[in-house]
Formats: structure tokens, C-alpha cells, sequence
């Protein structure tokens, strides 16, 4: 499990998450796209959900019990826990918009420039 | 058409869980596949009386008609490249599935990389 904490550079318009996200990275074994995902994962949180990010990273061969009651079909594959409900995304997460488009993370952002804007 | 001028894959999902069903849809649209979608294995035969797909990607466990007898009515029909997508590993079952004319039998959960190649794989056979 880790929690990440980013500092933003000076005068960056600041997005802020409403509320903690929860992912779930379910892997099989130390393949190159397993170790891609993880290292994409990690990518997405520091650059893109500032520290409201925790992750739980699962071998499915280590972890065959939880991958069966997760009805996980492929790896590597993604899953939002919370904020419910969970969304899913299948593969190496090399495509920051795409993962976040399929997690439907853009909705749990509010800028700050927009809160500005509003008052 | 893609980029390249090759028509893309058509890939049938039959599968009967719809979260699934669709996170499948979902990664293969994103790889460059056209794909349909069927929940049950009635659908799938009409779908394939008017969409020629070239690859079935079907879940052997599907409700009251699974994917072994879907695949035996499906080549009644025409000439079917399927791959079964299961979650029992079993010798016996690998051997029913290719009995029944599956080209591969992938055992849940699959590796994307893996599955990609298979219809890769596949589709130059």
C-alpha cells in the first residue's frame, strides 16, 4: 500500500481530488507488462492525483482468491475501489488519458481555477 | 480500415457477465479491434447470421447453453476461429474445448499481452 503526497510547482493551476481514491492493480508475476503497470500506475498518481491516491498492488498468482472473487479476466487490470462504484480498465496503463477516461477519474477533479471562478 | 489500409479484426465477446463483457470490449475497441458483443449464446448465433466476424472470443461458462455446445451450433452455421476463455484448466476441459474447435483455450485471467497475440496470431493464420 502507498500513499503519495506531491508537492505542485508554483503558480500551477491546482486539481484537487474530492475525495481519496482506491486502486486496485491486479498483476501476474514480474512480466514486462506487469512491471510496466506498475511503474505507469505510479506515474499517474504522482503526476495526475496529487497524493489522494492510495494503491494496492495484487499477483494473481499469489493471490489467486482474490483475483477469482474480483472476476479478474486479464492482467494487468485496474480497478477504482472507491469512490464507488469501481471501474475497471485492462493493460499496461501507458495511456494516462485513456486510463483515466475508463476509471472515470476526471469527474472526481475539481480545479482550483474553477473554484475561483466560481467564487 | 486502419492507418496502415488493413481492415481491422472483427472480434465476437460472448460473455455473460456485463462488467466484464464490457472492460472486454472495452481494452480489445482500444487495441484497434471491432467488436461486438453478445451476453448469452442465442444472441451469438443471430448475431452470426448477419455479422462476419473472424474471431469468437467466447466464455465457456455461459448460462443454460455454454460456450462448448455454442461453438458445436456455431459451426453448423459456417466456419468458426474461436478462442475459449475459461476458468477451468483441467486436461479434460482443454481437451473438450479443442474437441469442440477452438483454435486456442485461454485460462482466466489472461494476460492482455497474451491474448492480444493469440488474436494476432490468429488473424495471420
Amino acid at each position: 500500500m502507498v500513499d503519495l503526497s506531491i508537492r505542485r510547482p508554483r503558480g500551477a493551476v491546482e486539481e484537487r481530488f474530492l475525495s481519496k481514491v482506491v486502486l486496485s492493480l491486479f498483476v501476474t508475476g514480474h512480466t514486462p507488462s506487469s512491471e510496466r503497470a506498475m511503474v505507469n500506475l505510479r506515474r499517474i498518481c504522482d503526476n495526475r492525483i496529487n497524493g489522494h491516491c492510495e494503491i494496492r498492488v495484487f499477483d494473481v498468482l499469489e493471490n489467486p482468491r482474490q483475483a477469482e472473487e474480483m472476476r479478474i479476466l486479464a492482467t494487468p487490470t485496474l480497478i477504482r475501489e472507491a469512490p464507488q462504484p469501481p471501474r475497471r480498465v485492462i493493460g499496461d496503463l501507458s495511456d494516462m488519458e485513456k486510463v483515466f477516461q475508463a476509471l472515470s477519474l476526471h469527474e472526481l477533479q475539481s480545479s482550483e481555477a474553477t473554484r475561483n471562478a466560481h467564487g | 480500415m486502419d492507418e496502415t489500409g488493413t481492415r481491422q479484426l472483427r472480434v465476437l465477446i460472448v460473455e455473460d457477465h456485463d462488467d466484464l463483457r464490457e472492460l472486454l470490449t472495452q481494452f480489445l475497441t482500444m487495441a484497434g479491434y471491432e467488436v461486438r458483443q453478445a451476453r448469452c449464446a442465442d444472441t451469438a448465433l443471430e448475431m452470426a447470421t448477419s455479422w462476419p466476424f473472424d474471431v469468437a472470443l467466447i466464455d465457456i461458462g455461459l448460462p443454460r447453453k455454454d460456450g462448448i455446445q455454442l461453438m458445436r451450433e456455431l459451426r453448423e452455421q459456417r466456419s468458426v476461429v474461436a478462442v475459449a476463455l475459461t476458468g477451468y484448466g483441467m486436461e479434460s476441459h482443454v481437451r473438450a474445448c479443442r474437441d469442440a474447435g477452438f483454435a486456442a483455450h485461454l485460462l482466466k485471467p489472461v494476460e492482455a499481452e497474451t491474448l492480444l497475440e493469440v488474436l494476432h496470431r490468429l488473424r495471420a493464420a
